[in-house]
């Protein structure tokens, strides 16, 4: 049975834990969220029975006894001082980056130990991201008119300047 | 404007789940498969109203458009599909246009990835990571709501929009973050940028964007250009911003008709005296934004300041929520024709 009143909704950063089980019990609840900011945190009636979560991200939640998760996630991370996710342990030691990915893609460290010791002021994977990096080369030259002229020149496509305006 | 396929999507998909109708409507993780894998250019996806929550990154970056065949994403009301209007027999009135209607993409703190020329219409995206929403190239924004909800104060910007991007009338707010970031010559133009205390209204990374009419209400600072070089911005209202407009070293610049009130440090400020800027006919003083034209190059022959300068309260209907000029507005009718091009 769907459970209509909590499917495909949001209720991220809020906590279900005052909600009676029985709203939960013997039901699947597909699509909604249920994030939370700090990793392992209590958000359902620890007695709920029989209840489904389907295609939910519930990040950051712990999945009572109860309940069982069927696609969606059940990650746990927090931001870093590279301004990136990372999941963590239950101590909230970082284990790897949630998006490892677009960490090999920058290749940038996946190693804990290499997480800057100061917080940096964007994410590192958007500072090393190498369309972003591409792209503003591209435009950095455009708006350089004595170096676009010269690209010119040296590559012959425009006549070599005598001096004067 | 070659269109290819349309497409349905609405909460929880019915039937098939392949979008071919409303009867057959894919759900979320559905249509996150088709346009990650399959979407292409000219295809017109319609998404109804309700919510719709990541799990995970929905990234459709490798997908383009093209200029004459854009990927096209479209929110809608129920109407058309209580009405078995499918695709092609989809009105413009079914069009989700009012805020409570459009369907909102819940990013929690997953990013939402377009190619380039994509089109983005009657959609509102709220989610806690840098560029929530990132687009391609050449893209169109319309009518869409972004929210950066993210709980600490960090760089993050609810949208981040790619060269020659157009940005009307959406509505842009982030408690901790950014708002708007984009690369070189946007067009951003109607939008309302609002309660963004602790950052940035609108900040490209690049020039020549032309920024046009929008209001910028409630924000650490309305547009940041840092050292990008010519820009225009014209007929924009700042109200109650710590500083309105913030320049470093670029120049070029022409930024005329803007109304500037209430700025707690400064109106404008350019942290290097640089030429060629160009100011006209703007509205805000001293006594109003504390410190006007604070660093702004007054000898340049480019500009007149401040002998048209205007002053005084703006008179808004209601400062904060109504931005209109109401009787005995100093700035009715005062602003300058100004026409455009060669």
């Amino acid at each position: 049975m769907i459970n209509l009143k909590y499917s495909y909704k949001s209720f991220k950063r809020k906590s279900m834990l005052n909600i009676p089980a029985k709203e939960f019990n013997d039901s699947e609840t597909i699509g909604s969220g249920f994030y939370q900011d700090e990793p392992f945190s209590n958000v359902f009636p620890p007695d709920i029975n029989g209840v489904v979560f389907v295609d939910c991200n519930l990040d950051n939640v712990n999945i009572p006894a109860g309940a069982t998760v069927v696609r969606g996630t059940n990650k746990h991370y927090k931001t870093m001082n590279d301004q990136e996710y990372w999941i963590v342990d239950k101590q909230g030691n970082p284990i790897e980056p949630r998006d490892k990915a677009d960490f090999i893609k920058c290749k940038l460290s996946i190693l804990p130990g290499d997480i800057p010791v100061q917080p940096l002021k964007e994410a590192i994977t958007w500072t090393h991201d190498p369309k972003r990096i591409e792209r503003e080369k591209i435009e950095n030259l455009k708006s350089d008119d004595a170096r676009l002229k010269q690209i010119l020149i040296d590559s012959g496509k425009l006549p070599p300047q005598k001096g004067g305006k | 404007m070659a269109i290819a396929n349309y497409w349905h999507c609405c909460p929880g998909g019915n039937g098939l789940k392949n979008g071919t109708n409303w009867a057959n409507a894919f759900d979320e993780p559905a249509l996150e498969v088709f346009q990650e894998g399959a979407v292409v250019a000219g295809d017109i996806i319609f998404i109804e109203t309700g919510n719709y929550v990541l799990d995970s990154a929905y990234d459709f970056s490798a997908r383009d458009g093209t200029a004459t065949s854009p990927i096209a994403i479209i929110g809608v009301t129920t109407a058309p599909r209580l009405a078995g209007r499918n695709g092609a027999a989809i009105l413009y009135s079914d069009w989700a246009r009012l805020s409570a209607d459009r369907p909102f993409f819940d990013c929690v703190t997953f990013q939402f990835k377009t190619g380039d020329y994509t089109i983005l219409r009657n959609i509102y995206f709220q989610g806690s990571i840098t560029n929530t929403v990132l687009m391609g190239n050449y893209c169109v924004v319309e009518n869409c709501k972004f929210d950066n909800d993210w709980s600490a104060v960090v760089v993050r910007s609810a949208i981040n929009i790619a060269t020659g991007s157009i940005f009307y009338n959406n509505e842009i707010l982030s408690a901790n973050c950014y708002g708007l970031a984009s690369a070189a010559n946007c067009r951003v133009k109607y939008n309302y940028f609002h309660d963004i205390p602790n950052g940035y209204g609108y900040i490209p990374t690049s020039g020549g964007c032309i920024i046009e009419f929008n209001i910028f209400d409630n924000i650490l600072v309305g547009f940041q250009g840092i050292a990008r070089v010519v820009g225009t911005i014209e007929n924009n209202t700042f109200y109650n911003c710590g500083q309105a407009t913030i320049e470093t070293t670029g120049y070029g610049y022409t930024i005329i008709n803007n109304i500037v009130e209430g700025s707690t440090t400064d109106g404008f400020l350019w942290t290097t005296q640089t030429d060629s800027n160009f100011f006209w006919n703007n509205h805000g003083n001293d006594a109003r934004c504390n410190d006007m034209w604070d660093g702004v190059d007054v000898t340049t022959v480019f500009k007149d300041y401040p002998n048209v300068t205007l002053n005084g309260d703006p008179k808004f209907k209601t400062p904060g929520s109504d931005f209109e000029l109401d009787t005995g507005s100093p700035c009715l009718d005062t602003g300058m024709s100004i026409t455009l091009g060669v």
